[in-house]
């Protein structure tokens, strides 16, 4: 239902989730990012492949969120789809988050 | 206000610049006045006189031209472009008719015809669950393959009597040339060039015509025919005495209408990049305003006219359906009929440039139809529906010999693709919707994935219903979202049932559950809310709900409480 992919790409911790993001997989996420990041990280989130997300997985971006922010790192997310991109408008997580267009975009910016 | 497609330049509502208006014009009104072949084949094979044929076609050009100009005004019209060409349904009809009993018996059956046809029109707004998207996309795309074999015989030169062997190369090399014109122009031009595609097709495909020596000679001097003169039309009277063509002009009347409504159909689906389902009122209009021009043209001893199919491919290509160029166009024609010399020149024009022209329109209907089968989702008996409904067609016209062996009177309906489809569609819609109720539900339960339940409930409901795709796809996250919070929340404390209900207007969809009523809030609530309480995520959830489907209504359903979230069809 959701597969989770690590790497890193010069200081930047890509995080690409595939798949649905709901009560039953939001956990998995949850565990990955549970990790207080050190302080100057920058963690990306690639949702280029995610088709779903519902108010779980949204609560298990603003949780990784919060921590990064308290451990002095960075969190964004990128490559969203049209309807995974209206859920972050509709619940204000665009205006909370930095989102990029692309991980190109992603990388070039925050790296 | 529909929103205009990308590729038309001007909309039905838009005003071109006077120029551009008289200039489009002129094309329709050029191309309409080359189906005047259809009434001289009707005189020709019923051995009509001189003047007889000459007030057959006079009349018809008169009111081809009040038909269009009373269907393109937008009231009692349609208000779209709609031009009218002599009516190639009515050709047995005539031929029968004035071949028994002359002028007078054509009139008569023609009345027939014109009243069968105002009957249908008056109920067609209450004939919508009759004509859903993929019925109305057969009729549209067997407009296009009903174009064809015309197109075809013209394209590569062939009659009746000439044998595939005795293929005269130089009739499709002067269509192609007039194709590729007409196709370069709309494609690849954009002002004024694309606004003359088909005249300058034409007239490139006339030029090589001319060139190759197919270009036909008049039968008679044209010179000869006054340049303007008073219309000759007649008043033959009315006689109704043979009965045995009563049937074929009720069935002539079907025709014309069904043809009409694909007309309109592919009109309106032109114009509006967001079209959803026919506007069959509009259409009534536009079948309306033809009866009534019918009606005039058999009482003046006139051939039938409808909206053309040949004048879509010309909208398309210049990319304008502004209702106006149809008025000049409507115009045109009536001045036309003051033109004895105009109109036996337009006779002269070459096969292969009509053919080419025919093409172009079959192959833009033939498309436009399948669009609008595609615009739904579509469950098996809905693929069995417009396949064996196309099939029908394809069947009688490459089997035309089984069309023979059915009643006389039979046939006229019998061998046209359109006609005979259409039905077919129509019949297999209205049977396979036996067993299918307007609502169903479905319980769950917390150990089921509220998307998985969604997805598969909706879809199969959308299929059965022919619901569109975008609107189930945008219905399933947000159902979804619904489920899984109050589950998860607890809010529903017993599981929860999904009703989905679909009324053509509306994709309506229940949870309903045991529980305490969902709150609203009007303004969005914090993220911070998120990881809150069950109160506070099911408050957030609810908004955001709102937010996503058209509508959302918090009910009552006796002791449960209900979420509606309706989704605009």
């Amino acid at each position: 239902m959701i597969h989770i992919e690590r790497f890193v790409e010069g200081n930047v911790v890509v995080t690409a989730v595939r798949g649905r993001l709901d009560s039953s997989s939001s956990p998995k996420l949850d565990e990955f990012l549970a990790e207080a990041p050190a302080g100057g990280e920058v963690i990306l989130l690639d949702f280029a492949d995610l088709s779903y997300i519902s108010s779980a997985g949204l609560r298990v971006v603003l949780k990784a969120t919060k921590l990064a922010r308290s451990s002095g790192a960075t969190l964004a997310v990128c490559c969203l789809i049209p309807q995974v991109h209206e859920v972050f408008d509709v619940s204000g997580f665009s205006t909370l988050i930095p989102i990029h267009p692309s991980r190109e975009a992603a990388l070039a910016t925050l790296a | 206000m529909p929103r205009k497609p990308s590729n038309i330049l001007y909309g039905a509502d838009e005003k071109p610049p006077l120029g551009t208006l008289l200039i489009l014009g002129v094309q329709h009104a050029v191309l309409a006045l080359l189906f005047v072949v259809y009434p001289l084949v009707a005189a020709a094979e019923a051995g009509l006189s001189f003047s007889d044929t000459q007030v057959l076609i006079t009349s018809c050009i008169i009111f081809m031209g009040v038909a269009t100009i009373i269907e393109c005004w937008p009231r009692p019209g349609a208000g779209r472009l709609l031009v009218q060409i002599p009516n190639m349904a009515h050709l047995p009809l005539a031929i029968q008719a004035l071949a028994v009993g002359g002028p007078s018996l054509y009139a008569g059956m023609s009345l027939i015809a014109a009243f069968s046809q105002f009957t249908l029109s008056r109920f067609l707004g209450a004939l919508r669950a009759v004509f859903p998207p993929e019925v109305c996309g057969v009729a549209v795309t067997m407009l296009g393959v009903a174009l064809a074999e015309p197109a075809l015989r013209r394209f590569f030169g062939l009659t009746a009597e000439t044998a595939v062997a005795q293929l005269d190369l130089r009739f499709p090399l002067a269509s192609l040339v007039a194709l590729v014109v007409i196709i370069g122009l709309a494609i690849f031009s954009r002002g004024l060039l694309r606004l003359f595609a088909v005249a300058i097709g034409a007239g490139a495909g006339w030029g090589m015509s001319a060139f190759l020596g197919i270009a036909p000679e008049p039968e008679f001097a044209l010179n000869a025919l006054p340049v303007i003169d008073l219309p000759h039309i007649g008043f033959p009277g009315v006689s109704f005495f043979s009965w045995a063509l009563v049937p074929a002009a009720i069935l002539t009347g079907v025709i014309t209408a069904v043809d009409m409504i694909g007309t309109v159909v592919s009109m309106q689906r032109m114009d509006d990049a967001d079209w959803r389902r026919a506007d069959l009122d509009e259409a009534g209009r536009a079948v309306r305003a033809n009866t009534i021009a019918d009606m005039g043209a058999a009482v003046t001893g006139g051939f039938s006219s409808a909206s053309s199919s040949a004048a879509i491919g010309v909208a398309f290509a210049t990319g304008t359906t502004a209702w106006r160029v149809g008025i000049v166009s409507g115009v045109i024609m009536i001045l036309a009929a003051f033109s004895p010399r105009l109109i036996a020149a337009l006779t002269i024009i070459p096969p292969p440039v009509i053919g080419a022209i025919l093409i172009y329109a079959a192959a833009f209907l033939i498309v436009a139809g399948m669009e609008l089968i595609l615009s739904r989702r579509l469950s098996d008996r809905r693929i069995f529906t417009v396949g064996l409904a196309v099939l029908t067609g394809l069947a009688v016209a490459v089997l035309p010999e089984l069309v023979r062996t059915t009643p006389e009177w039979m046939q006229p309906i019998l061998e046209s693709p359109l006609s005979i489809s259409t039905g077919v569609a129509i019949l297999l819609n209205l049977l396979f919707r036996i067993g299918i109720g307007r609502e169903a539900s479905r319980q769950v339960t917390a150990e089921e994935s509220p998307f998985t339940v969604a997805t598969e409930f909706l879809e199969r409901q959308g299929d059965l219903w022919g619901a569109r795709r975008d609107v189930v796809a945008a219905a399933i996250p947000v159902v979804a979202e619904g489920v899984e919070m109050l589950l998860d929340t607890g809010v529903a404390e017993d599981g929860l049932e999904i009703r989905a209900r679909f009324d053509e207007n509306n994709f309506d969809v229940r949870l309903v559950y045991t529980g305490a009523p969902l709150e609203i809030p009007n303004h969005r609530p914090s993220p911070e809310d998120l990881l809150g309480d069950a109160q506070a995520v099911a408050r957030f959830v609810g908004y955001m709900l709102s937010k996503r489907a058209d509508r959302l209504v918090i009910e009552r359903d006796g002791e449960r409480q209900a979420l509606l979230l309706r989704f605009e069809h």
